[in-house]
């Protein structure tokens, strides 16, 4: 994709989106929205740009949806589409660590998962470098209300025998644990950027229509300060994104997701204390960004997590790798 | 000679090249060594690369240069830097200066001084901070007055004084800044000149900094006689030259010191016991490193594709700083009494570059300048009152 067509998209997408009004659709209504948008095109010719741009756009549009189970199971090589309805895939609820284990003949699966959970066919897990699907009706799901209720989450659950292997469907591919992560931290890093777009827009608008001492609180430098310091964050999140845009790989897709964590916890910081009472409110769209942000943080690892993680990888190889040349 | 035809095969190329000659480039101090050993070793090793053709990729033919993408430039010195062969910020003065003769000098005296410039027989320096002018570098004062009428006089009088001008103490030569219009003219009436540093009237007095390495100078002029075709661009176009230093130093200059602070912090990390808290550190540091280096990167590649440079840099100067912190404050953290107490070669350098980070936030417009530029021009929030 060269820039204008990805620019094109990316303004396609938003503007579609911004249509729908998220902030009153719910996550199946914008699942719509991105077929008739042509997604899964999108996704099946030039993965990384679509993810890229769809994600950033769902996040600046505060849009719930299953995108990511999409990118996920093309991920892994597995259709989107099971039987007789699209396929779910089980996400950690903590960190990294896949969210199914076997315990000798039996799988045990503890995770959550997207809108999709209310409609899907099957859930589909990874163990032992091949995935399985769960038939719905064998799976526990319950809907998750938590801080974000808007992004309709579920916590699913299951317990029994081994089910059948989905390898036969895999094309090319292996089902490996490590390409899901990979692909995740790169979605929810881009749909980060778009969070953070957001709430930075908010709070400079705001700065500039408030009135305090008779002059606009955007002429406080102690404000502009808050407000720059968020800009800079959100570039270079931008930069760590498209990088891994580029050249998918886990490395550059986790150093994404971490910095998108940091990014968030910065300008959230930042944006809430310049919109400070109205801020506090739920009359102000504010809020929403701020919850999906910290959301968004603890799937698949939050900054903290990651840092580590990668701090400990760096020990042990002894070894700090420049990664991305000129 | 090897001709490459892409900057990854000229970083092929290169990294070959410097691998077989490594012993013959090699310091010959341990540790970091004094200032006078460090210039002596950069400018030992420019000759080299002179020779080997290295040093004149990416540089106009011109002057002495064998053309090709500036880029070229940027990977020698981030490679050299990798390779702790010289101080990164001492060889970036090639990046800010050379093209500034390239663009405003007259082709001969291009010609005449940049390959000596390349080729390590000479240094020169900056003359542009003076001691009321810090962030606000328009309000300059060193006065520069023709002899006789300004449109056809032949020799112009400087007088005044800089302050802060790096390595002015190694310099034969200086491009210095000026005011040729009335005090308050601001960026309108200031003029670039080309000045030979042995010229009667001009006296270096070195600057001790913070970590006790000499590497600032105070510059006074007294009465100093320059010639008018050492003129850079035009009378009261000064600010035009100095402007033009901008997309080189956000670029190339900082693409060298980031690779020199992914080489520290990969030194800090074999340094350090594999503890959670040490790994965490660590990792938070190569957060910010990561960040600084990939938006260097696009930053360099919209240069590259013709993209003028301008306000949008002020977040990779915030970044650079940022990244600067990161691994020196980490190195504080994690090398207990090094930086305080060991008076080894060792310890020496981590507290010399360690008390040198400091200054990260201040030199070439404060971070807080940097995000008044950012508000102002990026985020569009009007004039501050």
């Amino acid at each position: 994709m060269d820039p204008d067509e990805s620019e094109l998209l990316t303004a396609t997408v938003r503007d579609a989106l911004a249509h729908a009004a998220p902030h009153a659709s719910t996550g199946s209504a914008i699942d719509a929205l991105l077929a008739e948008l042509g997604w899964s095109d999108m996704l099946a010719s030039a993965p990384s740009e679509a993810i890229s741009i769809v994600f950033s756009c769902l996040g600046y549009a505060n849009a719930a949806s299953s995108a990511l189970d999409d990118a996920l199971l093309d991920a892994l090589g597995v259709d989107a589409l099971g039987v007789d309805a699209a396929r779910c895939v089980v996400l950690p609820a903590r960190g990294t660590d896949p969210p199914a284990r076997r315990d000798g003949d039996r799988l045990v699966v503890d995770g959550i998962a997207t809108v999709r959970a209310e409609t899907a066919s099957e859930f589909v897990v990874v163990v032992d470098g091949a995935a399985f699907g769960l038939p719905a009706a064998s799976v526990r799901v319950a809907s998750i209300t938590g801080i974000d209720p808007r992004s309709e989450l579920h916590r699913v659950q299951f317990s029994g025998p081994l089910p059948k292997r989905l390898q036969e469907l895999i094309v090319e591919r292996s089902a490996d644990w490590t390409t899901v992560v990979a692909r995740a931290h790169h979605a929810l890093a881009a749909e980060m950027i778009g969070v953070n777009r957001a709430m930075l827009e908010l709070a400079c608008e705001h700065a500039l229509s408030r009135v305090q001492f008779d002059r606009p609180i955007a002429t406080f430098q102690a404000v502009r300060h808050r407000l720059a310091e968020s800009l800079v964050a959100i570039e270079a999140l931008g930069a760590a994104v498209d990088a891994a845009t580029e050249e998918p790989s886990p490395i550059l897709a986790m150093l994404a997701k971490a910095i998108g964590g940091r990014t968030t916890r910065t300008v959230a910081a930042h944006c809430q204390q310049v919109l400070a009472g109205i801020g506090f409110t739920t009359d102000h769209a504010f809020h929403r960004y701020l919850k999906r942000g910290l959301v968004l943080d603890e799937l698949f690892g939050t900054a903290d997590d990651l840092a580590l993680a990668i701090g400990r990888t760096l020990m042990s190889e002894g070894s700090v790798p420049t990664l991305v040349e000129l | 000679m090897v001709r490459s035809a892409t900057t990854a095969e000229f970083r092929a190329d290169l990294h070959a090249w410097l691998d077989v000659h490594e012993a013959e480039l090699a310091p010959t101090y341990r540790g970091m060594g004094t200032l006078d050993e460090q210039i002596a070793q950069m400018q030992r090793v420019k000759a080299i690369l002179y020779e080997a053709d290295w040093m004149r990729y990416g540089w106009p033919e011109r002057v002495g240069g064998l053309g090709g993408a500036a880029a070229l430039r940027t990977e020698l010195g981030a490679s050299l830097a990798a390779r702790d062969l010289m101080d990164p910020g001492h060889f970036s003065l090639v990046e800010v200066l050379a093209p500034t003769l390239i663009d405003f000098a007259t082709p001969a005296l291009a010609a005449e001084v940049v390959p000596s410039l390349l080729n390590g027989s000479e240094m020169w320096c900056q003359g542009f901070s003076e001691p009321e002018t810090g962030s606000d570098l328009s309000s300059l004062r060193c006065r520069a007055v023709a002899e006789g009428d300004p449109s056809t006089a032949t020799q112009w009088i400087i007088n005044g004084q800089k302050v802060w001008t790096s390595l002015a103490h190694f310099s034969d030569r200086c491009v210095l800044l000026t005011r040729t219009g009335p005090p308050d003219s601001k960026h309108l009436g200031i003029t670039a000149f080309f000045v030979d540093m042995d010229t009667p009237g001009i006296t270096v007095r070195p600057i001790e900094m913070i970590n006790g390495v000499r590497e600032f100078a105070e510059v006074f002029f007294d009465d100093v006689v320059v010639s008018t075709d050492r003129i850079l661009g035009s009378v009261n176009g000064g600010w035009a030259v100095a402007m033009s230093i901008l997309p080189f130093e956000r670029s190339s200059c900082f693409w060298q010191r980031i690779a020199y602070l992914y080489q520290r912090l990969q030194a800090l990390t074999r340094l350090s016991e594999p503890t959670d808290r040490n790994a965490e550190i660590i990792g938070n540091a190569f957060l910010e490193l990561h960040a600084l280096r990939t938006r260097s990167r696009s930053t360099q590649h919209r240069l590259a594709a013709g993209a003028t440079l301008g306000a949008e840099t002020s977040i990779d100067k915030v970044l650079v700083a940022a990244g600067e912190h990161a691994v020196y404050n980490a190195a504080r953290r994690l090398l207990h009494n090094t930086i305080t107490l060991d008076d080894t070669v060792h310890g020496e350098q981590w507290r010399t570059e360690y008390l040198y980070s400091r200054s990260a936030t201040i030199y070439g417009g404060t971070a807080e300048i940097q995000r008044n530029i950012i508000a102002r021009r990026l985020l569009n929030l009007g004039d501050e009152r």
